[in-house]
């Protein structure tokens, strides 16, 4: 029930706010107000309170909403007082209000200057509802840009679809007096509109593609969750307008002109008729485009859904990083360019027009099968990500059943040579393997649940659930990121807990900025601890013992258990104890040094100096978040 | 092509990002504080946190706060903690009004 309300309020609330725009914008800058004949006043006025209202509905569901009660129980003086000074959605509306105040006042006043404050106040109102969108939830330049994006896009959509059913109005007008005069004040409105609508397109789609990149994110979050296929919904609506605004523009304008052969003015009368219809069925699509809107504010963007993906294979640009390929696909690349630019050069002159096209045609063929190597198999989980946050604790457990599950094929080490591995017809996966960083890990969530047909790699989705099947990939990934990492490749650590002194909780990630020298130590944890806090390194060096005995006093701690089987793997023989090891994290969660045993004071420095000024500029694999 | 493959920044609703203590952690000895790390902004007014210990007794002191420096962080002080595991269910409303809600569990060892 309030979610029904808070959809219709929204969308009332959008679309007037749209149209009382659009009809001032009209009203003092495409057409004089006079030949409106007042009729842009009483539109606004009935506008007005429709705002208000539907404002204070939404204001209402939106109230029962947050509380998480029904419409009824949200109707309290208390709550609703809460809502409105202790929210930022409430001081919005508030301000909201009061430009709706000043606007009644604004179009008391039958003066021009009035009628402009009137349309700044209204495209204030408009704009203003950025602010109570999902720009709000961003932080520091993305929430700058994103918002700057969502004010232009709302003002563009009301300069232009606002607009629209006033230049309908309009042509009905023109189409009843049928003078000549009407016909010219038709036509010079027509082109102003037509220009300031073109500019309003270029700002939607600029705009558009901003918003896109942050609410869906990524093409799979727009074709495989809801939230993005509503947005491609709303982008071919948005298409079929700009067409109609297109034949309007090329085909109907200039048919408006008053011809001396057409004294009883057919042509234009039937041009006119015709731009009328199409300004209607171009508004019509703006407001199913507005009510898409007020539906998309209230759902999960596509950048916080999984993602399904729907076909069989996906992109994959990993091969421009590859030197085996790289160069056949820029070669390939500059081939596609150069067939455009023939295809280019044959459309502008006749002559050889069917050979230059046969050769542009030559070229694109011998450069299609380089691409091969951008397009790989693909799973419906492939862009799934991982909801572990990719903790030490989840490791363990990944290790755990790891040796339960996977180990008698793939190798206790994930080598692919477990005890079974030589019976099997197929060879188990190698999985420390440089492969494995060319799956994305949603394709190893596919099939470790599903299987891989063809082979003795059974399905587990029955027999382990998603938390357990997704820390079976976090342990994956750590035990080739501690391979690689003997080889001098950057790893990140998987997040654990850290106490500090005082008490509050923290953690490596809550860290960040920090660089963190973790020690693994018995009974003389505690000496060791004093010897590296003597040794000076720096105030943005956070000491970290982790045992099971309890910690020295004053030391940061982290618990031994779950930590040291962990990073055992990054060791260079990981049978090896880890008591004794010490390692060296930077403030992006890179390991940069794995001590089997601790380190000189010289080497520890200068560790410590090249970790601070020497940052690692690989992008972390993604971890997700924890839902 | 821009979009392709390259994720922005996901937002909309307030997600738990991490927390301190991580998510099934395990603590030698028992934090005076849950803090927890979300992806974007929080009303406070609208937002709290429970901690329950094995047998649903709560063990928080019921005023959970917003970091004054970061709006995407809210924390709850604790009451002291004996070994066992712990439960910490949360609730936020984000700044544009997205409700969103989960729970975590850590263990303070002997």
């Amino acid at each position: 029930m309030s979610e029904m309300l808070l959809l219709v309020a929204r969308f009332v609330h959008y679309a007037s706010a749209i149209a009382l725009t659009g009809c001032l914008c009209f009203a003092t800058a495409i057409a004089s107000a006079r030949s409106l004949d007042g009729a842009w006043r009483r539109i606004a006025w009935v506008t007005l309170p429709i705002i208000v209202l539907s404002g204070t509905l939404w204001f209402i569901a939106q109230a029962a909403r947050v509380s998480d009660s029904p419409i009824a129980a949200a109707l309290r003086a208390e709550l609703l007082s809460t809502v409105l000074w202790h929210t930022q959605f409430g001081s919005v509306f508030a301000l909201r209000l009061g430009l709706c105040v000043l606007l009644a006042l604004a179009l008391f006043r039958r003066t021009l200057p009035a009628r402009w404050i009137a349309l700044v106040l209204a495209a204030l109102l408009l704009a203003s509802l950025a602010w109570v969108g999902h720009a709000v939830g961003e932080k520091g330049r993305d929430h700058t840009i994103h918002l700057a994006a969502d004010i232009v896009h709302l003002l563009a959509a009301g300069a232009w679809v606002g607009g629209l059913p006033m230049l309908a109005l309009f042509y009905g007008r023109a189409l009843a007096a049928a003078t000549p005069d009407a016909y010219a004040v038709a036509r010079q409105a027509t082109r102003r509109f037509s220009m300031m609508g073109l500019m309003a397109v270029a700002a939607l789609l600029a705009t558009g593609i901003v918003n896109t990149w942050y609410l869906a994110g990524s093409l799979p979050a727009l074709i495989g969750t809801e939230y993005g296929r509503w947005l491609l919904l709303k982008i071919a609506m948005f298409g079929a307008m700009v067409a109609a605004a297109a034949v309007n523009r090329q085909v109907l304008t200039p048919r408006l002109a008053l011809e001396s052969n057409d004294p009883h003015r057919v042509k234009a009368r039937v041009a006119m008729l015709k731009l009328r219809r199409n300004s209607l069925v171009e508004a019509a699509l703006g407001v199913a485009v507005v009510a898409v809107v007020a539906w998309l504010g209230s759902a999960v963007p596509g950048a916080h859904q999984q993602a399904e993906w729907p076909f069989p294979i996906r992109y994959d640009f990993g091969a421009f990083a590859e030197p085996e390929f790289s160069g056949g696909l820029w070669l390939a690349l500059a081939a596609v360019v150069l067939a455009l630019a023939l295809a280019a050069a044959a459309l502008m002159r006749r002559r050889r027009r069917v050979s230059l096209i046969a050769i542009a045609l030559v070229v694109a063929a011998l450069a299609m099968p380089r691409f091969a190597v951008l397009v790989t198999k693909a799973y419906p989980t492939s862009f799934f990500t991982s909801p572990t946050g990719y903790t030490a604790h989840s490791v363990a457990v990944g290790a755990r059943e790891f040796a339960q599950n996977c180990a008698a094929c793939h190798g206790r080490d994930g080598n692919g040579d477990g005890p079974l591995a030589r019976n099997l017809p197929v060879p188990p996966a190698d999985l420390t393997a440089a492969h494995i960083y060319g799956h994305l890990p949603g394709e190893l969530y596919w099939t470790i649940g599903n299987g891989t047909p063809g082979t003795p790699m059974p399905g587990f989705a029955a027999t382990l659930d998603e938390q357990t099947r997704w820390s079976l990939i976090d342990f994956i990934t750590a035990n080739a990121d501690g391979v690689r990492a003997k080889a001098g490749a950057p790893a990140q650590v998987p997040d654990f807990a850290i106490e500090c002194p005082g008490g509050s909780g923290s953690s490596l990630r809550a860290n960040a900025g920090r660089i963190v020298v973790l020690v693994f130590g018995g009974s003389d944890v505690a000496a060791r601890i004093a010897a590296l806090a003597n040794l000076g390194l720096g105030t943005d060096v956070t000491l970290v013992s982790a045992t099971d005995a309890p910690p020295p006093a004053g030391a940061c701690a982290a618990r031994a258990d779950e930590l040291a089987a962990t990073l055992a793997l990054y060791l260079p023989d990981r049978t090896q104890r880890v008591a004794g090891s010490e390692f060296l994290v930077d403030g992006k969660g890179w390991l940069r040094d794995a001590w089997p045993s601790p380190p000189d004071a010289t080497t520890l420095r200068r560790a410590v100096t090249i970790a601070r000024t020497m940052p690692i500029t690989a992008s972390p694999r993604p971890t997700g978040h924890v839902h | 092509m821009l979009l392709l493959g390259v994720s922005g920044c996901a937002l909309g609703h307030a997600f738990l990002d991490h927390a301190a203590p991580p998510v099934g952690s395990t603590l030698g000895a028992a934090p005076d504080r849950v803090r927890l790390w979300f992806t974007q902004e929080l009303e406070p007014a609208f937002s709290g946190i429970e901690v329950d210990d094995a047998k649903g007794a709560r063990v928080d002191d019921g005023k959970a706060v917003l970091d004054p420096n970061d709006a995407t962080s809210l924390s709850v002080g604790l009451k002291p903690l004996g070994a066992g595991t712990y439960t910490v269910h949360w609730h936020v409303l984000s700044v544009d009004t997205h409700r969103t809600e989960g729970s975590l569990t850590f263990e303070v060892a002997k």
